[in-house]
């Protein structure tokens, strides 16, 4: 049976009032969808929040979940809503650059291990929201310029201006850092 | 120094994935705790749980009022310092609603601290299940809007309902473990 059928299934389940059966959906989106939201919002504690809440918002919303559209996409586009939303009410004064120098602990350490991609992982944080979800869904999640469009709600060719700018953004923070050849 | 746009791509798909914590058992957790009495997740549940929710539980609500330069009196001002900035204990949520207000809670051990923030200014109002937890303090140093200390009750566990209200309507609730 393919994921999409027993997505569908899940939700079904749901609908009829087993609870327990959006803990199978969970199970299966956490670790995309962690991954996901990790590099919007750039904080693995927040992360965690943020995931539950898209999770909690998305069992709560089940009943308008269009039945027609993958769950994945749906799911996605909750977490990164969620994210952006996230970025929105952050503290003002409570800058990128400082939660970055001063990680918290969080349950996902491996994360703030990763020293060698630093700048790579500034340069995202520094791009607007939006622009980074497209980066992040085609090149950590590996979706499709056609999956993007639909869990952003987006036509395809902006899903493609969108990443071609960001990508420019990047390398331009990474020349400015020292990375590249001569 | 130049970076091509093939070198950006191989260092972004280079980056491996993060094993994340366990959502599902918190996750389930909260559900169950928020909605324990509800039906399942249909167009009226909002409805459902706006009524319902909190009418089982003995809530107390702590007005915390929030002005930035021109301040009304604290209404808690027997309130002492926590031994431990409370600023130093672990977050565990951080929610917000977009140009509403934001809650953000933190804990030591058994106590909890609730820090609720407005973004228009408005009156603030905390509310929480007093079956689990009990207030020990408010900090009204803390250079904006109050903070509330809760501390577990005996015996307590699961899940804790921490409700945020500004300007005298629900902007946000959320539930923490408190286990």
């Amino acid at each position: 049976m393919e994921e999409e059928e027993l997505d569908r299934i899940a939700v079904d389940r749901c609908l009829q009032g087993d609870v327990d059966a959006f803990g199978v959906l969970i199970e299966r989106y956490q670790r995309p969808v962690f991954n996901t939201v990790l590099h919007m919002v750039g904080d693995a504690e927040d992360a965690r929040e943020v995931c539950q809440q898209a999770f909690m918002k998305a069992f709560e919303h089940l009943a308008s979940y269009d039945r027609e559209r993958k769950f994945f996409s749906w799911i996605y586009r909750v977490a990164v809503n969620e994210s952006i939303n996230h970025l929105k009410a952050r503290k003002p004064h409570e800058t990128l650059d400082e939660r970055l120098q001063h990680p918290r602990a969080n349950p996902a350490e491996r994360f703030e291990e990763l020293e060698e991609w630093t700048h790579l992982h500034e340069a995202i944080m520094n791009l607007e929201p939006n622009y980074r979800a497209v980066v992040i869904l085609r090149h950590f999640v590996h979706f499709s310029y056609n999956e993007i469009a639909e869990i952003l709600n987006l036509p395809e060719k902006t899903v493609k201006s969108r990443l071609f700018t960001a990508r420019q953004q990047l390398r331009e923070a990474l020349e400015a850092k020292g990375h590249g050849h001569q | 120094m130049a970076i091509s746009d093939e070198e950006v791509v191989k260092q972004l798909e280079s980056v491996p994935q993060v094993e994340p914590p366990d959502m599902r058992a918190a996750v389930m957790g909260r559900l169950r705790s928020a909605a324990s009495q509800a039906a399942p997740p249909a167009k009226s549940r909002r409805h459902v749980l706006a009524g319902l929710a909190w009418a089982a539980a003995i809530v107390i609500v702590v007005a915390v009022v929030y002005v930035e330069r021109n301040s009304l009196p604290w209404e808690h001002t027997e309130a002492t310092m926590a031994p431990l900035p409370f600023d130093r204990w672990k977050v565990v949520t951080r929610i917000g609603v977009p140009q509403e207000g934001r809650l953000t809670v933190r804990r030591n051990g058994d106590q909890f601290a609730i820090q609720p923030f407005a973004f228009n200014g408005e009156p603030i109002s905390v509310a929480w299940d007093q079956k689990k937890l009990d207030m020990s303090d408010v900090l009204s140093d803390t250079g904006g809007p109050e903070v509330v200390i809760l501390r577990k009750k005996n015996g307590a566990s699961g899940w804790a309902v921490i409700q945020l209200n500004i300007g005298g309507h629900e902007v946000l609730k959320t539930a923490i473990s408190i286990d």
